[in-house]
């Protein structure tokens, strides 16, 4: 090999190679130094990264505050799940008692145009007496056909049972 | 994976915050360290372990394997560090906007003999995140593939270009 296999070379010092370029490696390293040299260096790179952070530790408290902010963020989230549907139910009513204000004011309109409908016709009745004689004449007959029909039910009902 | 840790990241899915709290005592160093070489400030690496533990937390039910528990939190705790990262450069390129005569902290005085620590902060966000995965978190280039979405080529790749970065900033010290 003539050549400088450098970035196999990586590879191959964090054992990340086949087991054919490994030959071909050893096998090029034996005959020079320049890559023997590199490979020494790529060694001594990771052997200094492996302990460059050893001795740094977080704080003693560290599990506690972790706890800490997972009971907070718990606690906001189940507040935020209870807060909700209250605004929701708060927003809900405020938008029925709108719309009962808005379709209260149309019910109101409709009663006093309607006893104003009824208060027409009776004083129309009361003014004319033939139509007032007409009307009593009429209610009554109605009324006393209502009665028959309803005893000519009442009697039938238990002779179409028997 | 041990099976007792297995279990304890199960009961920690279902809710049980003692079973998690044993988690956090178990990874913090290892999720502090990763966050330490990334951001190289204590406070910060601190504050983003912290945050990732409780992301962790409320995301624990998507997490599919628990024997990915691992890498997932790495990939959380990563994420987070970009992101900061990111707000630092916003904050300073306001800060130099606003002060066009600021002296710039983080260009490298060639006649000082850099530290490994020095060296790992001056490469890029890429590089530094696979080195420390690899060298001081002893994961393999198919988890660091699968853990940053990129194939394994890649790792294979950006591993050794981040060495050789590495190589030449320790290499600009030793000139000065």
């Amino acid at each position: 090999m003539t050549s400088h296999p450098e970035d196999l070379l990586s590879a191959y010092v964090d054992d990340e190679i086949s087991e054919e370029e490994r030959q071909v490696i050893e096998a090029h390293l034996v005959s020079c130094e320049s890559c023997q040299s590199f490979v020494d260096e790529l060694y001594s790179f990771k052997l200094q990264m492996q302990t460059i952070l050893t001795l740094e530790q977080p704080s003693v408290q560290f599990e506690t505050r972790v706890m800490q902010a997972i009971r907070q963020q718990s606690t906001d989230f189940r507040t935020t799940w209870l807060t909700l549907p209250l605004i929701a139910m708060m927003l809900l009513s405020a938008v029925g008692i709108t719309m009962a204000l808005m379709y209260g004011k149309f019910i109101h309109g409709f009663i006093r145009l309607f006893v104003a409908i009824v208060y027409a016709i009776t004083h129309m009745v009361s003014e004319i007496p033939f139509v007032s004689i007409s009307v009593i004449v009429v209610s009554l007959f109605v009324l006393v056909a209502s009665i028959y029909s309803l005893r000519r039910v009442l009697q039938l009902t238990p002779v179409e049972r028997g | 994976m041990d099976e007792e840790l297995h279990l304890t990241i199960q009961h920690a899915k279902l809710g049980d915050k003692e079973a998690y709290e044993q988690l956090v005592t178990q990874f913090k160093a290892p999720v502090y360290r990763f966050a330490l070489g990334m951001l190289n400030d204590r406070m910060d690496a601190e504050d983003v372990a912290q945050e990732a533990f409780v992301k962790a937390y409320f995301a624990l039910s998507n997490l599919e394997s628990e024997y990915a528990f691992s890498s997932w939190l790495f990939r959380i705790v990563s994420n987070l560090c970009k992101n900061r990262l990111s707000k630092r450069a916003r904050e300073r390129e306001f800060q130099e906007e606003a002060d066009e005569t600021i002296i710039d902290r983080d260009t490298p005085d060639p006649f000082v003999k850099v530290s490994m620590e020095q060296s790992l902060a001056r490469l890029s966000v890429d590089h530094r995140e696979v080195i420390l995965l690899h060298d001081v978190q002893g994961y393999r280039y198919e988890e660091i593939a699968s853990m940053l979405h990129i194939p394994m080529g890649t790792v294979k790749s950006r591993l050794f270009a981040a060495r050789m970065a590495l190589r030449d900033e320790l290499r600009k010290g030793d000139h000065g």
